[in-house]
């Protein structure tokens, strides 16, 4: 089950850089099928090793958000969300017709791989390029589109090639996702990544908190973990996991972590001034 | 004469092992035998996974009433895979890595059990399932088992009786292809079993489990206006499916297989569904004594409903896993727990003409049941026996 | 067979008009998705499927009970997952109407169970042919029901006051309330008649598939939000146009191509949509709302 934090930590980071960019992507399952159904391809049906695999998976799914990114950049806001969507659910419907890798019936045949430790480093790898992304000029200029798009343009920020940065590298950071996932299960279908596997990391994102990546990481560790510890409560475990997060959202609609909270965190680390002038 | 002592040695040696055999079944170690159950109690397989728990629940009662198996009460921890792969996976990993079971009954999918088998040679403990019927994947590993029917012997004789009913000489076959079960029967199962009867396949359709809408192919199926449709389905769209075609105004008799052979489709259907044919691994309403008292026992459990074959299997699968457990050398000590579960697997291996309630139980060499399939049809909302 | 399957297609497309003028009405005025309105279109069948059962088949009541039924449920979530988050981001809900659709789910799963259940046969069922085409009266009472309610908000909005007062307010809300609009009961009002619309898709939809099970929202609500997107956001009249296209599409898709292809067809059209005429068949081509 940690194994299963690690990924979804992982996918949610994937699409914390978009949004970080002010891009909403209810894609994120299409890219994760895309690297999944590749990783897998290469190890199952041709034996290649699996890092190879995994690497190759990245890419392929990173290009393919560069791809989709280029279309993504004409249009905004719920007309995004709706693109990706729509996105995502021709690349599930493109491998339900895929005799190659099973269609329907699904792809199984990789070896097993994801072991905790593997996910472990992979998803700490993650939060820190997201960590690193976000104090670098790259990360300002996503933050600068996210507030005001023409703004950021007219301070000569290329919008065109952040965004699309930004899509490109979620897309590939989820086909990771989707490699460790396949190698985990070792059996993959087209209907698991349907529109369901697309919100999920956005409820990770959202309810963790839009500000900062750790929004990501903290929204993924609670909505994963909470339908275990839930498990007690048998039938009535995924109504009350419904009803959490509307009440999460409603009671701190920023999400869990917002820069205020990580503000105040960061005062009680020992060594640091206690009155910060603002 | 010479040998006297050798055939005195012989007999003794048979008789020993005739009594061995039958003596009552040596005292385990441990508190409780400790079973996994992976049912798709929730999801599209909600009534097998439904039937299949509380089935086993009435053999873990019976059980244990009796004494238990080898003296120690069995405890069956039953979990819901929701009837997808990824839970079922791991809710089997934890069965077995964490509570330590002996073996795990289930999961009852086909697509669920084809992604778990190749995972045993690993993890070492077996599975068996009481209603996958894809032909073929139990050969995924030594430690997968299923006691059911596989699709084609579930269909083979129903597809004769269906042509000889009703002078069937071409046939449209739609089916499921986002199931397993489904797809092999209606890509591969039917289309081989009717060719072989001298049946024409003017037209294969598919569908996908979460369609509602059929409209789109039963219209096609009717300007193709073949002798009868045969389905390769769950019993939920198969209902549907039916229903549809008569309101479209297709008169003709439908086939299907095993994920129809439920007896809520008897009841979706009512009317509609009467000149259906339906191969199953199981029937309810045998008038045998064993299967009459666990139909009555299961209709009070599940407030009047008849069990479908996975509810019937699982009962006679809990009590082969006592047979098995008491006459195949497990000690159900916790240091002995691998060998335990390796003892479990040759058990299995050997089961031969078990009396059930399905009948006499034998695992045939590829790991599956072996039997005589059961042909049912529809009347007045009900399953009977078409006898053959 | 085509023109039989055509009459399928607007059969279908009837049925995703109604839950999509649902979703555009709710984002005209607010400029938000609602993605608990496929559970309330799920909420709506069972509603309907209690009463018919009950009192033997009566469907013009089982409608009735389902529209109040639902619309009051669309007031309920329009206070507990919109309300609140008035002022915050936009994004947020969203989140808040995907956890009430999933609680939504689960707490028809516990009452129902999750099988599928079937309508009684209610409406005698008589089979009318005209030349080549067959329909059954189940199908013309579909079809009238839906047209009846679509022609119903046509009025609604063009006539009364009420509606106008939901158009100025889907214009612009802050203009709106300086001209004296109640923006909040509009709101309530627009919610209201939007899923009452639902609820009544629901009882047509258990009618004619006979499959109402606690899931269904999940799929019907996603092609409403295509049918949307196709129609133009937040037009009435598209929704409806755009409606009977997918229906249509979707079933000669599958007539002629492949059941797997079925989506492909509602979701091509999205992404082409979004390239070549972001404003949806009847759009016009105003400042786009982001």
């Amino acid at each position: 089950m940690l194994i299963q934090l690690g990924i979804n930590l992982i996918l949610a980071l994937s699409l914390y850089f978009p949004l970080s960019a002010g891009q909403l992507s209810l894609g994120q399952g299409g890219f994760m099928a895309i690297g999944a159904y590749a990783a897998s391809w290469l190890t199952a049906s041709h034996a290649w090793p699996w890092p190879v695999a995994f690497a190759v998976a990245a890419l392929v799914a990173g290009a393919v958000g560069a791809l989709v990114g280029l279309p993504a950049l004409r249009v905004r806001g719920i007309y995004l969300v709706l693109m990706t969507m729509a996105f995502g659910e021709i690349v599930r419907v493109f491998f339900l017709n895929f005799a190659p890798t099973g269609a329907a019936q699904g792809f199984r045949g990789m070896p097993f791989v994801t072991s905790l430790p593997l996910v472990a480093a992979l998803g700490v790898a993650t939060a820190l390029l997201a960590a690193r992304t976000a104090g670098s000029r790259m990360g300002r200029a996503f933050a600068a589109i996210n507030r005001d798009e023409l703004a950021a343009e007219v301070l000569g920020i290329d919008v065109t090639r952040a965004k699309l940065a930004s899509f490109t590298v979620g897309a590939a950071v989820a086909g990771l996702a989707g490699a460790l996932w396949a190698h985990y299960v070792q059996f993959i279908e087209p209907e698991e990544f349907g529109f369901a596997r697309s919100v999920a990391p956005f409820t990770f994102v959202v309810v963790g908190g839009i500000d900062t990546f750790w929004g990501a990481v903290a929204g993924a560790a609670l909505l994963t973990l909470l339908p275990e510890w839930l498990r007690f409560l048998k039938e009535w475990r995924l109504a009350l996991y419904g009803l959490a997060m509307l009440a999460v959202m409603i009671v701190r609609p920023q999400g869990l972590i917002d820069h205020r909270l990580l503000r105040a965190l960061r005062r009680w680390r020992p060594g640091h001034p206690r009155e910060v002038a603002r | 004469m010479k040998y006297r002592w050798l055939s005195v040695i012989v007999a003794a040696t048979l008789v020993s092992g005739a009594l061995a055999g039958t003596a009552p079944a040596a005292k385990l170690g441990g508190k409780s035998v400790k079973l996994g159950a992976i049912y798709s109690i929730t999801g599209k397989g909600a009534e097998w996974g439904e039937h299949s728990k509380i089935a086993t629940e009435i053999a873990v009662d019976e059980i244990n009433k009796a004494g238990g198996i080898g003296g120690v009460p069995v405890e069956v921890l039953i979990q819901d895979t929701g009837t997808e792969v990824a839970p079922a996976i791991s809710l089997a990993r934890k069965l077995i890595l964490e509570d330590k079971v002996l073996a795990i009954l289930g999961p009852c999918f086909s697509s669920e059990f084809e992604a778990l088998a190749p995972l045993l040679d690993r993890l070492k403990t077996i599975i068996v399932s009481q209603c996958s019927a894809k032909p073929g994947i139990s050969a995924l590993s030594t430690w997968a088992f299923r006691n059911t029917l596989t699709s084609d012997k579930q269909l083979a004789p129903a597809v004769e009786i269906w042509q000889k009913r009703y002078g069937i000489k071409s046939a449209a076959i739609i089916y499921d292809s986002a199931d397993a079960v489904s797809a092999a029967e209606g890509s591969a199962v039917l289309p081989a079993l009717l060719k072989k009867a001298g049946i024409e396949v003017k037209e294969s359709l598919t569908y996908q489990t979460k369609d509602i809408d059929f409209s789109a192919q039963i219209t096609k199926v009717k300007s193709l206006n073949p002798d009868g449709i045969a389905l390769g389905s769950c019993y939920q769209q198969a209902a549907n499916i039916v229903r549809e075609a008569r309101k479209q105004g297709l008169k003709q008799p439908f086939l299907a297989g095993a994920c129809t052979g439920s007896p809520e489709f008897a009841k979706l259907v009512g009317k509609d569904g009467e000149s259906s044919v339906i191969g199953s691994a199981g029937w309810p309403d045998d008038p045998r004594p064993k299967t009459v008292a666990f139909l009555k026992k299961f209709m009070e459990k599940s407030g009047g409903k008849k069990p479908n074959y996975g509810g019937m299997r699982a009962y006679d699968n809990v009590y082969i896993m006592k047979w098995v457990i008491e006459t195949g050398g497990v000690t159900n000590d916790a240091k002995d727990l691998d060998a335990d579960r390796d003892h479990v697997r040759v058990g299995w291996t050997r089961v031969k003409d078990f009396d059930g309630v399905t009948g006499l139980t034998t695992i045939n060499a590829e790991r599956d049941g072996g039997g005589k399939s059961t042909v049912l049809t529809v009347k007045d909302g009900q399953f009977v026996k078409i006898d053959y | 067979m085509l023109g039989q399957q055509l009459v399928n297609g607007v059969m279908l497309g009837a049925v995703y008009a109604l839950i999509a003028i649902g979703y555009t009405l709710i984002f005209g005025v607010l400029g938000m998705l609602h993605l608990a309105h496929g559970e309330v279109f799920m909420v709506g069948a069972f509603v309907g499927l209690v009463i018919a059962t009950k009192y033997s088949g009566n469907v013009m009541l089982a409608l009735a009970a389902a529209m109040l039924a639902t619309g009051v449920l669309g007031l309920l979530i329009e206070r507990v997952a919109f309300r609140p988050l008035r002022g915050a981001h936009h994004l947020a809900p969203l989140a808040t109407t995907i956890g009430a659709g999933i609680a939504l789910q689960e707490t028809a799963r516990w009452y129902f169970g999750p099988e599928q259940q079937g309508f009684p046969s209610t409406i005698a069922l008589t089979l009318w042919e005209l030349g080549p085409l067959r329909v059954s009266s189940v199908q013309v009472f579909i079809l009238a029901a839906a047209l009846l309610l679509m022609g119903a908000v046509h009025v609604f909005r063009a006539r009364t006051r009420a509606g106008r007062a939901v158009r100025a307010t889907a214009e612009d809300p802050v203009v709106a309330g300086l001209l004296g609009v109640n923006v909040g009961a509009v709101i309530a009002l627009v919610f209201f008649v939007a899923s009452a619309l639902a609820g009544a898709a629901g009882v047509l939809v258990g009618l004619a598939y006979n499959s109402v099970h606690p899931f269904i929202g999940v799929q019907m609500g996603v092609k409403g939000l295509v049918v949307m997107l196709l129609g133009g956001l937040g037009n009435v009249p598209g929704a409806m146009l755009g409606g009977l296209v997918l229906g249509v599409l979707e079933v000669l898709g599958v007539a002629y191509f492949a059941s797997s292809y079925r989506d492909a067809f509602a979701f091509g059209a999205v992404m082409l949509m979004l390239l070549l005429r972001p404003e949806g068949l009847l759009g016009l081509r105003l400042q786009r709302r982001d």
